[in-house]
């Protein structure tokens, strides 16, 4: 709107602001208000608080041109020095792991691409196959040419999920001291065939092929003479999926 | 308080402010605009009693953020952006706002038909009344803007920084409540 048209309005409302003009004439401030007002402000605490006079400071501090770019550079610092966490943070987030577990993980899954074929060849013939059946776990070692040990675990009271878990003949400093008790254990048994044999434990592994998402689909022979399908997210070792299938070594 | 007063008085505060001497700010700010500020809450509220109240903690509102003052603005301008907020967050208050309503209705109502004789329609006793009666029937947002205007005499200027708006959007909205305004009187009369 226009100046010029705008003060025709006003001309137009002259009574009326006129009388806006007087609306408060009438109104008596009460005789000690200043009073009440002052004796109010002095009981509370002085207006420069603490929270404020640190603003005030670091408000004076940031003024200094040099310390602006100092701190924008520190800033920047953080930032950059914080890009291998992101970037691990990135990966863990598309791979469907914890941050913190992301490198074993991933050397999982390597495992698993390198020893693919000879975890094909699981069998319980084979001298590089060791079993062991305690109370509370099951596990089944297969020892690959390239020295890598591939160790399935089965809780028998299904109390936690089955397992396939690789154990590098190199390992990595990361999560192998944990490994390494269960590899020494396994393979201390590994000609102690069966005492008390499981009719649903590992015998063979008759096909294996790779799903999507970094996934295995492994039939595997039982002790029984009955197969089933796993399917094994070699990131974790989790067998995620597992039913009864034919022995068809075709998968 | 004419104009050269105020300037006086505006000066005198930001004296203090640049000072540090925030007690003696807050006293000659209360001395120089009490009056204002009490009569711009109690129109804003439609009642003395909280509208004096609203006052003292404008006055409270404005000594606690002495500090943060930068004078981009001048005391008055930021005097009444605090009164206004105060008003308003007041008034948010929809029960109490309801409440507050009834009351200011009643009494002008009230005070309307005991107060006006039968006098024409240009009578300025008669006019502030209807104008009065007008102002409680409007929007909260629409009443502060015609109180700050037209009864503190605060300039366009000062109105568009303290809704941080533009001058023109400030003449737009000022001719569109002195409409509603008129319309409401005319109902009343």
């Amino acid at each position: 709107m226009r100046h010029d048209e705008f003060e025709q309005h006003e001309r137009a409302a002259r009574d009326v602001i006129n009388a806006i003009g007087r609306a408060s004439d009438d109104i008596q401030v009460p005789p000690h208000f200043a009073a009440q007002v002052m004796a109010e402000a002095t009981s509370l605490s002085s207006p420069r608080s603490v929270l404020s006079h640190w603003r005030s400071a670091a408000l004076a501090w940031m003024s200094s041109r040099r310390l602006r770019v100092a701190m924008a550079l520190v800033f920047v610092l953080a930032l950059v020095g914080a890009i291998p966490q992101y970037a691990t943070w990135f990966k863990a987030f598309t791979a469907g792991v914890p941050s913190t577990t992301l490198h074993t993980a991933l050397e999982q899954e390597r495992l698993w691409e390198k020893n693919f074929t000879c975890a094909t060849r699981l069998d319980q013939n084979s001298k590089d196959y060791a079993a062991i059946t305690g109370d509370s776990v099951h596990v089944v070692v297969w020892a690959c040419p390239s020295g890598d040990v591939l160790i399935n675990t089965e809780s028998p009271q299904e109390t936690a999920s089955p397992r396939s878990v690789w154990v590098p003949l190199a390992p990595s400093p990361t999560g192998a001291d944990l490994r390494l008790p269960l590899v020494r254990q396994a393979l201390a048994t590994a000609r102690r065939l069966p005492a008390g044999w499981r009719v649903d434990q590992i015998t063979q592994v008759l096909c294996q092929k790779w799903l999507r998402d970094q996934r295995i689909l492994r039939r595997v022979r039982l002790a029984d003479g009955s197969c089933r399908d796993e399917v094994i997210n070699t990131r974790t070792g989790r067998v995620v999926r597992s039913r009864p299938a034919p022995c068809d070594p075709q998968c | 308080m004419d104009w050269t007063a105020q300037q006086a008085c505006d000066g005198d505060v930001q004296r203090a402010l640049a000072s540090g001497a925030f007690h003696q700010a807050l006293e000659t700010l209360v001395q120089g605009y009490q009056q204002a500020v009490v009569g711009f809450c109690v129109n804003m509220v439609g009642d003395v009693h909280h509208g004096e109240d609203i006052a003292q903690d404008v006055f409270l509102a404005v000594y606690k953020a002495m500090p943060r003052f930068r004078q981009q603005a001048s005391v008055r301008t930021w005097l009444f952006a605090i009164a206004r907020r105060q008003c308003l967050k007041t008034m948010r208050d929809r029960r109490r706002r309801h409440r507050l309503e009834q009351e200011r209705q009643d009494t002008i109502a009230a005070t309307a038909h005991r107060n006006v004789p039968e006098t024409p329609e240009d009578d300025p006793e008669r006019q502030l009344q209807l104008v009065k009666q007008g102002l409680a029937r409007l929007g909260k947002h629409e009443r502060a803007l015609l109180l700050m205007r037209y009864d503190t005499g605060l300039l366009l200027t000062d109105v568009a920084h303290i809704l941080g708006i533009s001058e023109a959007s400030v003449r737009r909205r000022l001719t569109r409540a002195l409409q509603h305004l008129r319309e409401v009187m005319n109902d009343a009369a």
